[in-house]
């Protein structure tokens, strides 16, 4: 019986080397191991074999029973994945989770940090809910006077209201640290405007500063094109105009070659062929006085872009509510 | 602003295009955003800066375009008309002396009001102001021409002949000549007769002595009114005009007798009136200031040489008169039309406007890349620190199959009650847009359940999203801001994954996302513990603690809350107090020395009560195990056949490990025997 045994096995792993399929290889294992199976009849007898045999061929035999048990099994596992022929329908979908995306907007202000960052700026954050002082004193723009309908604001209370954009963290900056610096600050703003699809009451901006001796309106042209180029590409024509911020002089908007039509006029251009890009100009010497800055030995350039509207821009996004209405349909598309 | 091309060239010659006088002018800084042809014309629609009120007129442009062109500005074709000065005809006097810094008025009698002259409707036209008739028409025309506002009064109409420059007083009204009735108080700047107000200052007149067919006889007022005044009032009215808008910006009030003079003239002509006197009441002195310009300064700022001589014919061609030439420096003298220009700096943009911005040329700035560490946004960490960690927790979430949202920054007071926000302990709006954006939201929850409304009502089931964002909660009479983490889960796992059953995802889904997260900020120390927050449902809920302070809430967000959405699936949520987080992180660490001795694994199942928590027997585990045991993780819960009711099975897959030798077979059964033991003794457990 001892020899029944071991044949049995060897004829058992012998034949599992040639089943893949799962059906045969239940059936091999009913043939073998089920209440019929050989190794059942075997096992039966052996209540019939002399008392002293017993132990030795019972051993032998739930060895065998296991070994049979095991391989047969495992074979089983492999099978599940692989068909009758021993190939796999490789047009079956791949599996994981994925992954997912961040925002637009934090993207598109990512982008544009990492360029001034490679040009010596660092990242630095400052408060929403800001107070007057900052909003507005010490960026020279006095409380009764009409370019203060350019920065209609939320107020929270008196002296705090949601800030109407970056720039009071250019006072903050430059009330903690001493020349020279280079800060770009991204976030939110807040404006009282009804909501459509170019106009939003909450959206975002970047501000940039650089201070230091010897920065001129030279140094923001050169640096203010070359992100401009950077981000949107060489073949971009660029123009300063002459234009109008109370914490500015010489003040300055940078155009770019509207970027849909190349320049020829169409809708998103106004049919002029620029699209305004971003705000910027020298640090008035008011804003120097509020944070005790030397305008006589120091001077500086800051800037202010808006993140949407760059990014409605870039990404042909016609609606910024967009942004906000986190869809998850317009969400997956910003991959990498 | 609309400007007429034809009109300019009463001013200044013009041998170029419309085109290109719109060109030259944006690239000047007065933005040229359309031009169109309107008969014989061409009409500009300009964005005139809040800093040039000498621009709001013919005449301030004409200066630009003859600056752009280097031309000389002609001498406008109405010559300066000497008024007869006035007797006792006229009776005027002005109560608040620094509201109203001059009057000007000039009595004309004999009028006949009829349609303007051709040339006069035609240019108003142009300018899309609608013609009324010859006097009203000449006192627009002459807004348009030099930007100082006029105003024609009826005289005979005006009460008891006097006209008195004072405040309103409260209670007092005025029918304005728009037909709307306007209540006035002390805010309010009126121009008024013995009786009543006759014209809301500066601002609009009054239609009981509106210019009408019948009106034999008129006082022409041309006056100087405070811009702030003017601003106050306008505003608290909600009523403003094309005169208005002027005196809110200032006006040059030096010019006022001699537009007076040219306007009076005008309407003698068109109406057959005579000028019977004319009243100039001015405390005002002129200024005549002088600034230096320094050569050495211009190149400071702008980065280019621009030699004195250019410089100074650059402010000259503006109307500026330049004296004490240097070849450092010059002495300018500021027009009085000029008030934007009070400072050097003011002249430095002046000539690089004219010089032209593109022929400045472009160079990078030397940026000195100094780190920033006085400044602090959030106490206790560093800028960039802050940044950096920032990015690593978008990176972590993105990676655990989260997108990322940015939601609105207000809420509706609904949102914050149901969430449990008492009223003083919510920051809110004192002017919102709208109820629905009212109150500066306490939680990213709102937000976050509010992208799930949008994509579920898409039929987009599994959204699984998270913010990064600020919120605002008050303290008494300090708001503060903090910022957050927030995410949220609903829907299923699985999906699309042809190996494995959807499942919907629940608790440990959101669990599993903040450990993994803790343990990539290297935050190791902390305990959870049951949380009672109103949005989360009861027992569902649950807090992370750092040295006994929550520093994170999550769980299963409660119906009463997913109501207010309209959601209907369950949703699980969680928030992170990132600012008590980020000046414990620690992103530096020394590598652990990589194990020379294998480890060892052994399961373990126990048979314990329902209701016993895991961390319990793992407690027991690790208390007779110590340095020994590396790794507890608990592989399957089971209840069912074999495990009584009221009870569960936990196994565990226990790795042991030395850090100085291969741990023994025997030393580990030793271990696991007393483990065993120890569980039956303190937790009355069944070993499986």
């Amino acid at each position: 019986m001892l020899k029944e045994l071991k044949a049995i096995q060897k004829e058992v792993l012998s034949r599992l080397e040639d089943i893949g399929r799962k059906v045969d290889l239940e059936n091999l294992r009913v043939e073998y191991l089920g209440r019929k199976g050989r190794l059942n009849i075997i096992l039966k007898q052996i209540s019939k074999l002399p008392r002293d045999q017993r132990a030795q061929v019972g051993k032998l035999a739930n060895e065998v029973k296991t070994k049979i048990t095991q391989s047969i099994e495992s074979k089983i596992k492999e099978a599940d994945e692989v068909s009758e022929s021993g190939r796999i329908d490789i047009t079956l979908p791949g599996l994981g989770r994925g992954v997912g995306n961040n925002h637009p907007v934090t993207r598109t202000i990512d982008d544009m940090c990492r360029i001034f960052t490679n040009l010596g700026f660092k990242v630095v954050d400052g408060p929403e809910a800001e107070r007057e002082f900052y909003n507005f004193e010490a960026l020279n723009i006095p409380l009764e006077h009409p370019s203060r309908d350019a920065f209609d604001t939320f107020y929270i209370q008196k002296d705090l209201l949601l800030r109407s954009h970056t720039s009071p963290a250019q006072p903050r900056v430059m009330q903690k640290e001493e020349p020279p610096l280079a800060v770009v600050v991204p976030g939110k703003v807040y404006r009282p405007d009804a909501v459509d699809a170019t106009h939003s009451f909450m959206f975002h901006q970047i501000e940039g500063l650089a201070v230091d001796e010897g920065i001129t309106f030279s140094d923001l042209k050169g640096t203010l094109s070359e992100f401009a180029r950077e981000f949107f590409g060489d073949d971009i024509k660029i123009r300063f105009r002459p234009h109008f911020f109370p914490f500015t002089e010489p003040s300055a908007d940078l155009d770019i070659s509207c970027i849909i039509c190349n320049g020829r006029g169409c809708r998103v251009c106004s049919h002029t062929g620029w699209l305004e890009i971003l705000g910027a100009g020298m640090v008035d010497p008011e804003v120097f006085k509020a944070v005790d800055y030397d305008y006589q030995k120091y001077s500086g350039f800051a800037f202010g872009i808006g993140v949407e509207r760059v990014a409605m821009l870039k990404y042909g996004i016609e609606d910024i509510r967009l942004f906000f209405d986190n869809d998850l349909r317009f969400l997956k598309q910003f991959h990498p | 602003m609309l400007i007429s091309f034809d009109w300019l060239k009463d001013y200044v010659s013009i041998n170029e295009s419309a085109s290109q006088v719109a060109k030259k002018l944006t690239m000047a800084g007065i933005e040229v955003s359309s031009i169109e042809k309107v008969k014989n014309d061409y009409v500009f629609d300009a964005e005139i800066t809040p800093n040039r009120p000498d621009l709001l007129s013919v005449q301030g442009i004409a200066r630009e375009v003859a600056a752009l062109t280097s031309r000389k500005m002609k001498e406008p074709a109405a010559k300066s008309r000497q008024l007869p000065r006035a007797g006792s005809n006229i009776d005027i006097k002005i109560e608040d002396t620094i509201a109203c810094k001059r009057y000007n008025a000039t009595l004309i009698k004999d009028v006949s009001v009829k349609v303007a002259p051709q040339l006069v409707t035609r240019r108003l036209n142009a300018l899309d102001v609608r013609p009324v008739n010859n006097i009203v028409d000449i006192t627009n025309f002459h807004l348009m021409d030099s930007g100082q506002p006029l105003h024609a009064f009826d005289y005979d109409k005006i009460e008891g002949g006097r006209v008195i420059v004072r405040r309103a007083v409260k209670g007092e009204k005025i029918t304005a000549i728009n037909g709307k009735e306007y209540k006035l108080d002390e805010d309010i700047l009126v121009i008024a007769d013995e009786k009543k107000p006759i014209a809301i200052a500066g601002i609009m007149g009054g239609v009981d002595t509106e210019i009408g067919l019948e009106t034999k006889n008129i006082l022409l007022e041309c006056a100087h009114f405070d811009a702030i005044t003017i601003r106050r009032a306008s505003s608290k009215l909600g009523l403003k005009s094309d005169s208005s808008y002027r005196f809110e910006r200032g006006i040059c009030i030096e010019d006022i007798p001699e537009v007076a003079a040219r306007a009076a003239g005008d309407i003698e002509e068109a109406t057959g009136g005579k000028a019977a006197g004319n009243i100039d009441i001015s405390d005002y002195k002129p200024q005549g200031l002088k600034l230096e310009l320094r050569i050495a300064e211009i190149k400071r700022i702008l980065g280019v040489d621009i030699e004195a001589d250019k410089a100074a014919s650059i402010l000259q061609s503006l109307g500026m008169n330049v004296s004490g030439r240097q070849k450092d420096k010059c002495i300018v003298g500021i027009p009085p039309f000029r008030q934007d220009i009070a400072r050097e700096v003011d002249l430095i943009e002046e000539v690089a406007r004219i010089y032209g911005y593109d022929n400045i040329p472009d160079t990078l700035a030397r940026i000195y890349p100094k780190q920033i560490k006085k400044y602090q946004s959030t106490g206790g960490v560093r800028e960039d620190a802050k940044y950096a960690i920032k990015n690593i927790i978008r990176q972590h979430l993105r990676a655990c199959g989260l997108y990322e949202i940015i939601s609105y920054s207000l809420i509706n007071e609904r949102e914050a009650e149901t969430m449990g926000y008492a009223e003083e302990e919510t920051a809110r709006l004192i002017n919102p847009l709208s109820q629905e954006q009212e109150i500066l939201r306490p939680s990213l929850v709102p937000g976050l359940l509010q992208c799930l409304t949008w994509n579920l009502n898409r039929q987009i089931d599994n959204v699984p999203v998270f913010e990064l964002g600020k919120v605002f909660y008050r303290k008494q009479s300090e708001v503060k801001e903090k910022l957050n983490v927030g995410f949220c889960l609903c829907g299923h796992k699985f999906t699309g994954d042809w190996q494995i059953k959807p499942k919907p995802v629940n608790f440990y889904d959101v669990k599993g996302i903040i450990e993994s997260l803790l343990k990539s900020l290297r935050l190791n120390k902390y305990s959870v513990e049951p949380a009672k927050k109103e949005y989360f449902k009861e027992a569902k809920a649950a807090s992370v603690l750092r040295v006994k302070e929550e520093v994170a809430v999550f769980g299963e967000i409660d119906e009463m809350l997913l109501d207010v959405y309209d959601i209907e699936t369950p949703v699980f949520a969680a928030e992170i107090y990132l600012e008590k987080l980020l000046p414990e992180i620690k992103l530096e660490f020394s590598l652990e020395r990589i194990p020379k001795y294998p480890s060892i694994s052994r399961d373990l199942a126990v048979i314990v009560k329902e209701d016993l928590e895991s961390r319990v027997v793992v407690d027991e585990i690790k208390k007779v195990g110590k340095k020994l045991i590396t790794d507890i993780s608990l592989f399957d819960i089971y209840t069912g056949r074999q495990i009584p009711p009221g009870y569960k099975s936990l196994a565990y897959s226990i790795t042991y490990q030395s850090p100085r030798r291969t741990l023994t077979d025997k030393e580990i059964d030793d271990i696991q025997t007393e483990i065993q033991r120890k569980l039956v003794e303190d937790l009355k457990a069944q070993i499986r």
